[in-house]
């Protein structure tokens, strides 16, 4: 569904990805997991045409996207929830969801989208006419996702969603995660937190310095102790 | 006597409020002060001037001639000066907009010529009831630009062009992640800014009668001691500032001396600095 082949990255002389590549499934969650600065972030930012890439591919449903606006990327379906969760802070719930669905144009999607975002998350719908802003770390990042969901993705690009959140709630974004796994949109998963990444994806790719150090059943990833020492900085 | 300077007053300000508009709506999506505003405006009311009495064009096509072409101007102007270095620090796009709005003023001196040229275009008549006397161009003026300033509302809240550019005021980065063609918004923001900016000064030279070189940094440094006054990137701000300042400048006109007239704009938005940076109902500025 999406491929990303020989992917490089320059910031100026700094190179941030080395020709990466990886790949994403139908109805599959794919983890990419790393240290901070090994490259997460400037992948799917290169996925959803934030960041020109210096050279490689990257192709969804077949379709090169290299150089697409980012709204183009947008209407393909292909819907990017940023790091830090970046809600409007000064716009109602209820505004928020529906700037998620500016691209579509057919109202019915719109309310059917609403209905679904309403039924995963039911804190958002008791508080829907409040500010984005007044919502705890945990509710913006469940208004985020929720606010993707209103695009009606084809494939979710999620980056730290678990980012400074407490350990119960970091629980909670993984059920959410995995609940809209089961609606059949495939996610791609950027995460620090490699356990929780490597709990509720399929497979993953470990990424370090801008290179993809490995790829495997992210079962397997658990269960190894060497990897997670050496890459993931778990002990 | 007061009455009439509220009136004098009132046409001023809504005028002033039209080009103020301009500088908020910009500086609502780019986040700086397009210096060049008040110098591309006053390319409105030269274009429908040339167009009326060098073209024959009647009032209303010479009107909607300079308004068109000045949107051009303003949209042109943003996407070869201004959206290349759009991610520069924001000095970098006020020097250039200083930049322009010489190169429009000079183009105006040199295209136009220096001396002031009349723009008596309204037969007008005048009534007078109470000691106050209105003209035709007070309430040509006044319909206008509050059916424009409505409008401008109604499009901004009700539209989803306006939803558009609400959103890359707030997250320009996150508009782009909803879909939102964030350089089309841009241009359009451009072409509206400078669209009511064109009208404003066309109403102006009718309201003066005559247009001259000079206008467009005079009015439009007055229009954005205006926007600041009314909170800069506030649209409302934006018009309840020029009206007030056209109040308080016709009001201090009177009561002051005619000389201090041309300054008091300054003063108080140079008061508002230092007491309500925000101004009356600014867009707090929040940096996270």
């Amino acid at each position: 569904m999406l491929e990303i082949k020989n992917l490089t990255v320059r910031y100026g002389n700094i190179t941030a990805l080395h020709g990466i590549s990886l790949e994403v499934r139908e109805n599959e969650v794919v983890a990419l997991v790393g240290n901070n600065g090994a490259g997460k972030t400037t992948t799917l930012r290169s996925i959803s045409g934030q960041q020109k890439p210096a050279s490689g591919d990257i192709r969804f449903q077949g379709e090169s996207i290299v150089g697409k606006p980012v709204h183009k990327i947008v209407q393909m379906g292909l819907i990017h929830v940023p790091e830090g969760r970046k809600i409007f802070t000064k716009l109602t719930i209820r505004e928020n969801l529906l700037m998620g669905a500016f691209s579509l144009k057919n109202k019915a999607e719109i309310a059917s989208n609403m209905e679904r975002v309403m039924e995963v998350f039911p804190k958002l719908k008791e508080r829907i006419n409040q500010f984005g802003g007044t919502l705890s770390g945990g509710e913006q990042q469940m208004l985020a996702v929720g606010r993707a969901m209103m695009a009606s993705p084809k494939l979710l690009l999620l980056d730290e969603p678990s980012l400074g959140l407490a350990p119960q709630i970091v629980d909670v974004i993984g059920d959410t995660v995995l609940d809209i796994a089961k609606l059949g949109i495939p996610i791609l998963l950027v995460e620090q937190n490699a356990n929780l990444a490597l709990e509720i994806s399929n497979r993953a790719y470990v990424i370090e310095t801008g290179n993809i150090m490995m790829t495997a059943d992210s079962e397997e990833l658990l269960k190894d102790d060497t990897i997670q020492k050496t890459y993931l900085g778990v002990s | 006597m007061i009455a009439q300077q509220l009136i004098n007053g009132l046409t001023l300000g809504v005028l002033y409020a039209l080009l103020a508009l301009g500088y908020s709506l910009i500086f609502g999506t780019l986040s700086f002060i397009n210096f060049a505003h008040g110098e591309v405006s006053l390319l409105g009311a030269y274009l429908a001037w040339f167009a009326m009495s060098r073209m024959g064009f009647g009032i209303i096509p010479a009107c909607l001639f300079g308004i068109v072409l000045t949107a051009v101007v303003g949209v042109v102007m943003e996407r070869v000066g201004y959206k290349p270095i759009r991610t520069a620090p924001k000095l970098a796009m006020i020097t250039v907009s200083v930049g322009f709005s010489y190169i429009v003023q000079t183009s105006i001196q040199l295209i136009f010529g220096t001396q002031p040229h009349e723009f008596n275009v309204i037969k007008t008549s005048s009534w007078t009831f109470g000691g106050i006397t209105i003209n035709s161009i007070h309430i040509l003026v006044l319909v206008i630009s509050v059916i424009l300033m409505i409008g401008l509302q109604l499009f901004i809240n009700y539209t989803k062009s306006g939803r558009s550019i609400r959103a890359i005021s707030l997250d320009q980065d996150t508009a782009g992640l909803m879909g939102i063609n964030v350089n089309a918004t841009i241009s359009m923001t451009f072409a509206i800014g400078s669209a009511l900016g064109a009208v404003s000064s066309i109403l102006m030279g009718m309201y003066y009668a005559q247009v001259y070189p000079m206008m467009g940094t005079s009015i439009g440094n007055k229009a954005f001691a205006a926007a600041v006054l009314g909170g800069a990137g506030s649209v409302p701000g934006a018009m309840l500032g020029g009206i007030l300042m056209g109040l308080i400048e016709s009001v201090a006109g009177t009561v002051l001396n005619a000389q201090l007239r041309e300054g008091v704009a300054f003063v108080v938005m140079i008061l508002f600095l230092i007491f309500k940076p925000s101004g009356i109902i600014g867009k707090e500025v929040v940096k996270d």
